[in-house]
């Protein structure tokens, strides 16, 4: 057995040889195959991760009416702070307001001169509030209906926040659609390429395979080396792929880090804690697609 | 001949092939070859002679009839038991079908690698084949520097690898001079003398005359004579 199967490798390696340059082809289509693979891997977790960025930093600022006592708006704030998805409740004091916008306008001589116009201080007091996850967002506006603060309350800072989240999911699911398109053309031109370069070796082994059927050769062994020169492609594609990106994206993930700044997303770190999941995942999909359009191949032009 | 080579090895009993709209290749074909003898089969060309061949190696099957090989009956043979069949049944054609670019020796060895015969035995087979058949001195050369009737011959050394209980040569002697049709008809004879049940198809008159063994003609896919020390009459 060992010895057949030592014997239908060296036909599926003379068979490679024999068309390298189809072999060539065939290899570098399933190279971009993995790359757009990859790509696609990676920038749906970097877009997660942006997202859950921004999501965790989203700030709403419940800012209330000045007339409204100090008292019952640390009520409101206790009584937030005992809502399980408020990850953060802090209460900024109409004085506290006063003295941020103060310091925040402090170039601005207009503004000053406007707010030292006025006689009484025209902010109230601000619940800066932060969900534990954007979905709570709905249950959060419904609370606060319940408990009355829409009357009290002067306005509430949230719809630029949502408008960015949406943004960023909406341009994320293009990303990702895209992503999902160009590693199905390249998966459907390795598949041609594949079956092409399987077509051309039985043609090239016509010869040969007329006399293996002639000399009693199982169909195995026929069709042995033409499955094995699918999965040489698919070996010689994934390790040199990975042979190119570990070191590629090592020398990429700083430039990356400084360009994503606060997202703080390590590729590197990430892609060597996933290798194996990744590579497994890639190998089988690829050895699937191979294994697939050789045996169609086969089926179609090998005849034994 | 021996009681033992009276047991038939091939049977075609009853059988026809029709291929459509109107065609029989052969019809209502009763004919049974001995373990030991040989065979002629004559017939103008396109009367039925190959297809007898494609049927005893299960290429083609009967439309109609039974075809029964070594005492198995092959009529409805399963596709994983014909590499079997073929392993028990020797082919040699007109056109050779050797490898261009493999040797003499690499031809014959292919023939026992690719049926997953051990390298001891390859080694041990190949070079008596190629003795039987007078090539043991030009293992090494390429089927382009051989003659046409040497480049038979290794067709026919291949064609024993497996030492087969029978051999079918199917015109063998087609691209022959007379005087290489003479020594592959003397060399199967002497494969016949060995113990081979040896079966030609030809339309060779004079190595079929030259023979004085059993004569099967076809004619029109109908079996017309069969004369066991016969003679090529059309």
């Amino acid at each position: 057995m060992f010895l057949s199967l030592a014997r239908m490798i060296k036909f599926a390696v003379q068979n490679f040889w024999r068309n390298v340059w189809l072999s060539v082809v065939t290899v570098t289509i399933i190279f971009l195959t993995l790359c757009s693979l990859t790509s696609l891997i990676l920038i749906n977790v970097m877009s997660d991760q942006a997202l859950n960025t921004v999501k965790s930093t989203l700030d709403i600022a419940l800012t209330f009416k000045p007339v409204v006592p100090q008292l019952r708006v640390e009520e409101v704030r206790d009584t937030l702070q005992g809502l399980p998805y408020l990850s953060v409740v802090t209460l900024a004091t109409p004085e506290e307001s006063l003295a941020a916008f103060r310091a925040k306008h402090a170039e601005d001589a207009t503004v000053i001169g406007a707010l030292n116009a006025l006689t009484e201080n025209p902010f109230g007091a601000t619940l800066t509030l932060r969900l534990s996850s954007l979905d709570y967002y709905p249950t959060l506006m419904k609370r606060i209906d319940e408990m009355g603060l829409s009357k009290e309350a002067e306005r509430m800072d949230t719809g630029s926040y949502e408008r960015i989240v949406a943004r960023l999911e909406d341009i994320s699911g293009k990303v990702r659609t895209f992503g999902y398109a160009v590693s199905g053309f390249f998966a459907l031109i390795a598949i041609l390429i594949v079956f092409n370069a399987i077509r051309m070796g039985i043609y090239n082994h016509r010869d040969e395979i007329s006399i293996m059927r002639l000399v009693g050769a199982t169909s195995w062994f026929i069709r042995g080396p033409f499955l094995i020169e699918a999965l040489l492609y698919t070996i010689i594609s994934c390790t040199l792929f990975w042979a190119l990106m570990i070191p590629f994206v090592g020398s990429f993930t700083p430039y990356l880090n400084a360009f994503l700044g606060d997202i703080g997303f390590d590729l590197r770190g990430y892609l060597m804690t996933h290798l194996g999941n990744i590579m497994g995942f890639e190998l089988i999909l690829i050895l699937l697609l191979t294994c697939i359009s050789s045996m169609i191949a086969m089926a179609r032009y090998l005849k034994v | 001949m021996s009681e033992e080579n009276k047991v038939p090895i091939i049977q075609f009993r009853n059988v026809s092939k029709f291929y459509p709209p109107h065609t029989y290749a052969v019809r209502d074909v009763n004919v049974a070859i001995n373990s030991g003898e040989f065979v002629s089969i004559v017939g103008q060309s396109g009367t039925g002679k190959t297809t007898l061949v494609r049927l005893i190696i299960a290429e083609e099957h009967p439309t109609k009839g039974r075809v029964i090989v070594g005492g198995w009956d092959i009529t409805n043979i399963r596709h994983g038991d014909i590499p079997l069949l073929r392993r028990q049944i020797g082919v040699v054609f007109q056109d050779f079908k050797l490898l261009p670019r493999k040797t003499v020796r690499e031809n014959v060895a292919f023939a026992l690698q690719v049926a997953g015969a051990a390298r001891a035995q390859v080694r041990e087979v190949v070079p008596q084949v190629l003795a039987i058949v007078g090539l043991e001195t030009k293992m090494d050369r390429f089927p382009h520097q051989l003659s046409g009737g040497e480049q038979q011959r290794v067709s026919i050394a291949r064609a024993l690898v497996h030492r087969p209980k029978i051999l079918v040569a199917d015109e063998p002697t087609g691209n022959l001079d007379s005087i290489n049709t003479r020594e592959i008809i003397d060399l199967l004879v002497k494969i016949n003398e060995l113990g081979t049940t040896v079966l030609l198809v030809t339309h060779n008159r004079d190595a079929v005359n030259s023979l004085k063994k059993r004569v099967i003609t076809l004619d029109q896919g109908i079996v017309s004579s069969d004369k066991q020390v016969g003679r090529y009459v059309l």
